[in-house]
């Protein structure tokens, strides 16, 4: 294959067998892995080694620069588990990391011969376990995008990368006379220690260049808090899991703040009824943590700290913390009877307890929650504080970090401009002037990934390297590295911030990887690197070790580290903290009194972030976690603001502050915020792609100046126009029937009873199956007490299963194809609703409704109990669809393949089959990974292990709320659930004995509340 | 005249207008009623040929469109995964089962107001059978792989599923559509003899003569031919009573809300015959206008026809009644929601307009001016047409949208495309029908002769009588 | 040589009653075998009462090969769901039986009407009519014409040499128009 310009990694990568077998062995109990094929593995490789080249055969048909594309050859080594190596038609999984917001997400990426197709968390890493989010899931998604930017450009003229080396080069060289007085870098916030270096080694040269770091929603306040209250800007890590009750001032930490990844998981943890901890939520708008809240306290985002302040009175006045007394202010208003509860509970759990600030709310915010936690003493228990690793410029809030470049950049006081943080002239606030001002500069130098507005401003434009092909490293939150290993050679021509950078270091020639390994050599303390030459022998050819020649020492441990992704080396201690209370108290006072009026908070998009996801389709379909909105961003009010202001769902506001206007459409979200919209980031750039543009209005312009992100002095009308919404669940009441349950603990018992009614036996004409015989019986279990309706089983499995995007106008004719959806439901009033989420996918009915009615036997049962859908006999009746109760299934009503680009088509994952038009489809419980793990079992004549057959959903869950696995085996994890108090079967009455069953959500409120 | 006026006045004391005006000798008889197919054609059937013709187009159209675009063309969704397509067919379909209804169940009950209509009907049933038959076709995902239906050998080595009501349905319309053309195609026969005999022309003695493979009116031949005529009536009654019941199995055997309903077979035949004999209705009344058929095609005819309809309207709304009996008394939560969706639901406008056109409208035909109206049978006639496409949408579709899991609740809106198939199959029909009256003897020549002896001679019975040259014609 | 005797009648009475007398004739007058193997038909617009007991027809077979071939159909048609759902290759098929008689009711019905009507059409036309027969030697006679609109006619297959006494004999019973067919002048 490697002739088609593809490098297959790993097999120049010349593993040491020895080394492979022990950690095979220790990892997943298999055998050595030979590089004959076992008996039964040989069957597939002809035919998905023809599918594979033939995809690879699109993919260079449409990547004109992919030939021409250099194979590095430098060493690289595969991830040590599932799969030794690469053989033919069985992926390899390499450990990499990506960056959220500067960090370090360790990942694990599924590659075919040499294609990355799947995107998996790293388990061993800190801040993912093994879980991923939407958007981690949605970024391989990225790489092939036939949009993404190619070359080097400088006014227009395309050059080589050896060419804009050179010119880099002249340019850097030319600021050293004034030792860079009018050079200016423009960074993204990142952790990684190889851009520290550079940045050092620049700042050498260059005394009087400037770093800069930008991203609109950074955690600059979070780190002024932690300023304010300890005098250094620290990272607070929470353990929520150690916490019995939480009390999050907006903070939306299990889908964006902090590690949500680690949060979630800790957290899904505590909602089994044995240990049950309680969650209160102070917020506007309706998250993620919101909806897995115990008491969600609706507030404007400017009454939050009012409410924390109330909190740390009664914690004060009530509870004996005098240490708040100067910090508290007595409640007025709605929430004072919650406060007085929230602080009793808090005080009971003292040390066990946890408060948390959202990155949104200012400073001062963030400094009462580390007085609060310092006084409850929770401080090393619950919530540790570590030296930040992430470079931030000079953090804070918008003013800080861009006030004095933008100023300089109106005086014309820059020369050069280096710009890496993502698409600046659209996210930053235009008060700033940045639009105006940033074509003015000289040689203003921008690395991209797509074509944006700020781009398009570029006097020299870099396209840059997708993190799968581009070395790096990273670290996370808690200072455990990662070093970032590509999976693939550059598709086309592109370069990555490193390189970038060493050339104004004046080490571009080097090259990232050198850059990047030498670093590690010499943090790791080792010696200086042997001779280039030499070192690029011993890294090149595996034969080396063969013929005897020692081996470089540091080679072995930068193995282990690029196997395992984790460079535990150098991480930071925790820090020691001491409060100084009267400088919080100070940071308060000069918060200004919450205005009155309507409030605007502009906030990072849950799918698109800051917009930089704006070109994502799989993103843009993904359906909202709270909205189920795709496609675009809308006004979000409560249903009582949106009566007061006379405007209904889907109507088109103009919005205006600050003499500023944005027109956009509106949706009524129950519980939200009064006088209080929610304006999502990200969308309606001025530069855009095909997806981008296909949907949405741009929010910046509604963000005040400076942080924090929100404001009252909103003004909204109706324009009288309609929008029409794509949002995938038009119904969100159960109208009383019992689809998702959820209980306060104290009635779970009474709860016992009824349940029994929503399972077991059912009297039946024909006598159930028995499928006891059989060595396997798949099933799943979904813990509704553990989802957090997060939905990235939705894009887990969209990625893992070839599942087309449809596009803005089918969802709207309510044909999206995703095989697993999160349903979400309220409860209550529409005003402050409870809110339960619940995946729903093909339940595999042992007795199922869709089956009988196919006139073709397209879709039949396995003796194992899979509902099986054979697309090539499916003619496309629709018969099953109508006659599925829960309404799973999926048609091809259009040809959503026939028109995507070559170079997707090579995403494709070769072990799913790609669906015609006209034919149903459904989730088929991952067969595909069952019978690889049959296979990898068979091979040795063993059982499939409890926790090898892992369908994408459950794997990915940071919950891991989804459980999936041999209900035959009495030790598997899903059969307990399904003995479990508390599983029930969806829709048991119509006696379809699903195999997927439901556990019921557990709520925990607080009696004093009740 | 004096002979004739009096036996008319005669029948009319004893049973309400007749079925056969006059007494036109045989060959009289023969020349009316060849008449339309005979002689030349007529400005007013081209015309209407070539409104029709439009129609068709705009058909063909959509049909392009389907295969070339895939059921994607329509506003089919999911949840509403059947909507146009299958209340089009099971439309088509019902409207046929008048037809053999009175073709072969009035032959079987000796209904001498049959005659002269029956052929009509059966035209009628073949037409709107071909056009049903469309749409289990073209409403396939993958409309090319339809004949995977059938069983035969095949290199999947997969055979059709015979739990499922869909093979069900190819055998039962397959049947259907072969057995009412064999019935309609037996009963031409003497008459294409005589088209052959009577045409004056050399070509249509050719053709006419080749369809009529030789007929001779040889009493060997009539002794075998009635008894066969009358078996193919007799397997026709249960045959299609069994092809609507079959079709109500589409819904009863899901479990769907709205479609799970043990009484749908009943009520299903009955509202297929209520929307046949409207269509007759809505076809014989310009016909018998245009091709001057009053005479054998008589107020009697149309009475009875109404009586039907109001029989089977009221039967159709003992069915509605029931069904929402059922769902109250079931207990049955989500039986209950899917009919007061129903009322209040977003297709309550649809629900509506079937109840009054198929519950309300026909109670007209109490009153006998309704009955002997041409205009209120025609107007009601179209009514009960609309009204029961109305019930088939409203059972198909709407029972869809709103179903056990309220997240995968969505509404459907059809696109041209829908509309094309709906209208265009209607202008299809028409056309059919058009060049059916231009070309094939619309009345049973034979049996209209044979009636005129019974009516003569009080029924069957060896009797000295002829062909009745002497005999005054009269003619309308 | 054979020849077609036709005899054209005012009445229905008139035509039976010919059609009786030399069936009568042929029956009672062995000594005038010639005619013995006379065949005799009628031809009438529409069905006539009596006819076959004028020419003594015997009851028709049609329902027998109705019967026959819908039992066929019907045993077929379950045979068939039988084998391919229930022995060829069981599958399951949302936890139904694989061979499971109610649901294969609906096919076993249509399959026996299905055969049963086809046995009818085909059997009369190919069967028991002998057509396509649109060259048969009575349509020799232009007046047959008014057979099929209102002519009733009686049609007596012969040996040549009986032609002339058989139209004699017909003229006698009172046809209005006689005329003969033989095979010499087709």
């Amino acid at each position: 294959m490697p002739s088609l310009g593809l490098p297959i990694y790993g097999q120049q990568s010349g593993l040491d067998a020895r080394r492979w077998r022990t950690l095979e062995e220790h990892d997943a109990g298999a055998p050595p892995a030979s590089r004959e094929f076992q008996p039964g593995a040989d069957l597939a490789p002809e035919g998905l080694g023809r599918r594979s080249f033939l995809q690879l055969l699109g993919a260079s048909a449409a990547l004109g620069g992919l030939a021409a594309c250099q194979v590095p050859r430098e060493k690289l080594v595969p991830y040590v588990r599932p799969a030794a190596g690469v053989v033919p038609s069985v992926p390899g999984a390499y450990a990499t990391a990506a960056s959220d917001r500067g960090y370090a997400v360790g990942l694990v990426v599924t590659s075919w011969e040499g294609r990355p197709t799947k995107i998996e968390g790293n388990r061993d890493h800190p801040a993912s376990l093994g879980g991923t989010d939407a958007i981690r899931q949605a970024l391989v998604l990225d790489l092939y995008d036939p949009a993404r930017l190619a070359g080097f450009r400088h006014d227009r003229r395309d050059l080589s990368w050896g060419a804009a080396l050179a010119e880099l080069g002249a340019l850097a060289r030319a600021h050293e006379k004034d030792q860079g007085a009018r050079l200016r870098f423009l960074v993204e916030p990142t952790s990684s220690p190889t851009l520290a270096d550079l940045r050092a080694r620049i700042l050498r040269r260059f005394p009087r260049a400037r770093f800069d770091a930008w991203s609109a929603f950074g955690e600059g306040q979070a780190r002024e808090g932690a300023r304010v209250a300890f005098g250094r800007p620290l990272d607070a890590v929470h353990a929520v899991g150690a916490a019995d009750v939480i009390l999050s001032l907006e903070s939306d930490f299990l889908a964006h703040d902090g590690d949500p990844l680690r949060h979630g998981r800790e957290f899904a943890a505590r909602r089994e009824p044995a240990n049950l901890n309680r969650l209160y939520v102070a917020e506007a708008g309706f998250t993620v943590t919101g909806g897995a809240a115990d008491h969600r306290l609706r507030m404007r985002s400017a009454d939050v700290l009012g409410f924390a302040r109330a909190v740390a009175a009664e914690l004060a006045g009530r509870h004996g913390l005098g240490a708040l007394a100067p910090l508290g202010a007595p409640a007025a208003g709605p929430h004072a009877k919650a406060a007085a509860a929230v602080a009793a509970d808090l005080a009971r759990a003292r040390g066990r307890s946890l408060v948390l600030a959202g990155a949104a709310q200012p400073a001062a915010v963030h400094a009462l929650a580390a007085a609060m936690n310092d006084a409850l003493g929770n401080g090393g228990k619950t919530v540790t504080y570590r030296e930040s690793v992430v470079f931030d410029g000079a953090g804070g809030g918008v003013r800080s970090r861009l006030g004095a470049l933008a100023t300089e950049l109106r005086d014309g006081a820059v020369d050069t401009l280096v710009v890496t943080a993502w698409n600046p002239l659209h996210t930053a606030p235009a008060e700033l002037g940045l639009r105006e001002s940033f074509p003015e500069v000289r040689s203003s130098i921008v690395l991209a990934y797509r074509e944006d507005e700020t781009v398009r401003a570029a006097r020299f434009r870099l396209a840059q390297a997708h993190f799968l092909e581009a070395w790096g490293d990273l670290r996370a939150r808690d200072g455990t590295a990662t070093i970032v290993q590509p999976l693939v050679a550059p598709l086309v021509e592109c370069t990555t911030e490193v390189d970038l950078l060493a050339a104004f270091a004046g080490v571009g020639q080097l090259g990232a990887y050198r850059i990047v390994r030498d670093g590690w050599r010499a943090r790791a303390g080792f010696g200086p690197p042997p001779p280039p030459a030499a070192g690029r022998e011993a890294a090149a050819s595996p034969a080396d070790t063969n013929r005897g020649v020692p081996r470089d020492p540091f080679e072995l441990r930068w193995e282990e580290w690029l196997s395992a992704g984790l460079v535990r080396e150098g991480a930071p201690a925790p820090a020691t903290v001491a409060l100084d209370a009267e400088r919080v108290a100070r940071a308060i006072a000069a918060v200004p009194a919450p205005a009155a009026g309507l409030e605007a908070r502009v906030v990072p998009d849950a799918r698109l972030l800051d917009g930089r996801h704006s070109e994502n389709a799989w993103l843009r379909e993904f359906p909202d976690p709270v909205t189920k909105l795709t496609w675009e961003n809308a006004a979000l009010l409560s249903p009582a603001t949106a009566r007061r202001l006379g405007i209904a769902s889907g109507d088109e506001v103009e919005l205006a502050r600050g003499g500023r206007k944005v027109v956009g459409p509106a949706l009524v979200v129950p519980g939200h915020a009064d006088d209080s919209v929610t304006l999502p980031a990200g969308y309606g750039q001025r530069v855009q792609g095909a997806v981008g543009r296909v949907a949405g209005f741009d929010a910046y312009p509604l963000r005040p100046a400076d942080d924090p992100p929100f404001a009252a002095g909103l003004e909204a009308r109706p324009t009288g126009r309609r929008v029409l919404l794509a949002i995938t669940q038009g119904h969100f009441t159960m109208e009383g029937r019992a689809i998702a349950l959820a209980e306060d603990a104290s009635r779970l018992g009474e709860a016992a009873h009824r349940l029994d009614e929503l399972r077991g036996a059912q009297p039946t004409i024909h006598a159930p199956a028995d499928y006891s015989k059989e060595e396997y019986r798949w099933g799943m279990a979904i813990d509704l007490s553990r989802c957090i309706g997060c939905g990235a089983c939705t894009v887990a499995c969209q990625a893992e299963n070839n599942i087309p995007v449809v596009g803005k106008d089918q969802v709207l004719r309510s044909r999206e194809m995703h095989w697993l959806r999160v349903d979400r439901y309220y409860e209550g009033s529409p005003e402050d609703p409870r809110s339960v989420s619940q995946p729903l996918a093909c339940v595999h009915c042992e007795a199922a409704p869709c089956e009988y009615v196919c006139p073709v036997n397209a879709t039949v049962h396995s003796d194992e109990g899979l509902n099986e859908m054979v697309y090539n006999r499916c003619v496309g009746t629709r018969y099953c669809s109508n006659n599925c109760p829960y309404k799973v299934r999926r048609f091809n009503y259009l040809d959503y393949r026939g028109t995507v680009a070559p170079s997707l088509k090579i995403l494709q994952n070769p072990d799913v089959t790609v669906r015609a038009r006209g034919v149903m489809e459904k989730c088929t419980y991952c067969t595909q990974r069952i019978e690889r793990a049959r296979i990898s079992a068979r091979n040795v004549g063993r059982k499939i292990g409890p926790d090898e057959a892992v369908p994408a959903c459950a794997q990915a869950c940071p919950a891991e709320a989804i459980v999936f696995g041999n209900l035959n085996d009495p030790a598997s994890r899903v059969s307990r659930l399904h003995g479990d108090a508390r599983r029930y079967d969806l829709l048991h009455e119509l006696g379809t004995r699903p195999r997927t069953a439901y556990l019921v959500k557990v709520r925990n409120p607080n009696p004093e509340l009740a | 005249m004096s002979t004739a006026q009096k036996t008319l006045e005669e029948v009319h004391e004893l049973e309400g207008p007749p079925v056969l005006v006059g007494r036109p000798g045989d060959r009289a008889l023969t020349e009316s009623l060849l008449e339309p197919v005979l002689g030349r054609t007529r400005r007013g059937w081209l015309l209407l040929l070539l409104a029709l013709g439009g129609g068709v187009t705009f058909w063909l159209i959509s049909l392009g469109a389907t295969f070339a675009i895939g059921i994607g063309a329509w506003g089919n969704n999911i949840p509403v995964a059947w909507a146009y397509d299958i209340t089009n067919f099971v439309w088509w379909i019902g409207i046929g089962h008048a037809g053999t209804l009175i073709s072969a169940i009035l032959l079987l009950f000796q209904q001498k107001w049959r005659t002269s209509i029956n052929r009509f009907a059966e035209a009628m049933t073949l037409f709107a059978v071909a056009m049903a038959g469309l749409y289990p076709i073209i409403h396939l995902g993958r409309p090319w792989l339809f004949w995977w239906l059938i069983p035969y050998p095949s290199t999947l080595q997969v055979w059709p599923n015979f739990k499922s009501a869909l093979p069900w349905d190819v055998f039962a319309i397959s049947t259907y559509a072969t057995v009412s053309f064999l019935f309609w195609y037996l009963g031409l026969i003497p008459d294409l003899a005589t088209a052959r005999d009577a045409a004056r022309d050399r070509a249509r003695r050719v053709v006419y003569g080749i369809m009529a493979f030789g007929w001779r009116g040889s009493a060997r031949h009539w002794q075998h031919y009635r008894i066969g005529y009358l078996l193919l009536a007799g397997l026709s009654t249960p045959l299609v009573v069994s092809v609507h019941t079959i079709v109500s199995f589409d819904f009863a055997i899901s479990q769907l809300p709205g479609w799970h309903t043990t009484i749908f077979p009943p009520y299903f035949v009955a509202g297929a015959i209520f929307s046949g004999f409207a269509m007759v209705m809505t076809l014989m009344i310009p016909a018998r206008r245009l091709l001057g058929y009053r005479q054998v095609v008589t107020e009697r005819h149309l009475e009875n026809m109404a009586k039907v309809m109001l029989a089977t309207g009221l039967m159709v709304s003992y069915g509605y009644v029931m069904e929402h009996f059922i769902a109250w008394y079931s207990g049955n939560a989500f039986e209950q929601f899917a009919f007061l969706n129903r009322w209040e639901g977003r297709y309550r406008a649809i629900w509506l307009a079937q109840l009054f056109c198929n519950v309300v409208a026909p109670q007209v035909f109490w009153f006998r001016w309704a009955r002997r109206s041409e205009v209120v049978l025609f107007v009601v006639s179209i009514l009960i047409n609309v009204g029961m496409w109305a019930e088939r949408f409203v059972i198909i579709a709407v029972s869809l949208t709103r179903d056990f899991v309220p997240s995968s609740w969505a509404n459907y809106a059809p696109t041209w495309v829908d509309w094309g198939l709906l209208f265009g199959s209607i202008s299809m029909f028409g056309t059919l029908f058009l060049l059916f009256l231009r070309f094939l003897p619309a009345i049973p020549i034979f049996e209209v002769k044979e009636l005129r002896r019974e009516l003569e001679h009080g029924g069957p019975g060896v009797h000295d009588a002829g062909p009745g040259h002497a005999v005054e014609e009269v003619r309308s | 040589m054979r020849a077609w005797v036709l005899g054209e009648f005012e009445r229905e009475a008139a035509l039976l009653a010919a059609a009786r007398t030399l069936r009568a004739r042929r029956a009672h007058a062995p000594e005038r075998g010639s005619a013995a193997d006379m065949k005799l038909d009628l031809h009438s617009p529409y069905p006539l009462h009596g006819a076959d007991e004028a020419l003594g027809l015997r009851r028709s077979t049609v329902p027998l090969v109705a019967l026959g071939a819908g039992v066929t159909g019907a045993l077929g048609g379950y045979l068939l769901q039988w084998w391919t759902a229930g022995v060829d290759w069981p599958l399951n098929v949302g936890n139904r039986p694989p061979h499971s008689a109610p649901a294969f009711i609906p096919v076993t019905f249509e399959l026996g009407v299905l055969f049963a009507s086809l046995a009818i059409f085909l059997g009369l036309l190919f069967a028991y009519f002998r057509f396509p027969r649109v060259h048969h030697p009575v349509f020799e006679v232009e007046a047959f014409r008014s057979a099929s609109i209102d002519g009733l006619w009686l049609s007596a297959e012969v040996d040549g040499a009986q032609a002339e006494a058989i139209a004699s004999d017909l003229r006698a019973l009172g046809a209005r128009q006689v005329s003969i067919v033989g095979e010499a002048l087709r």
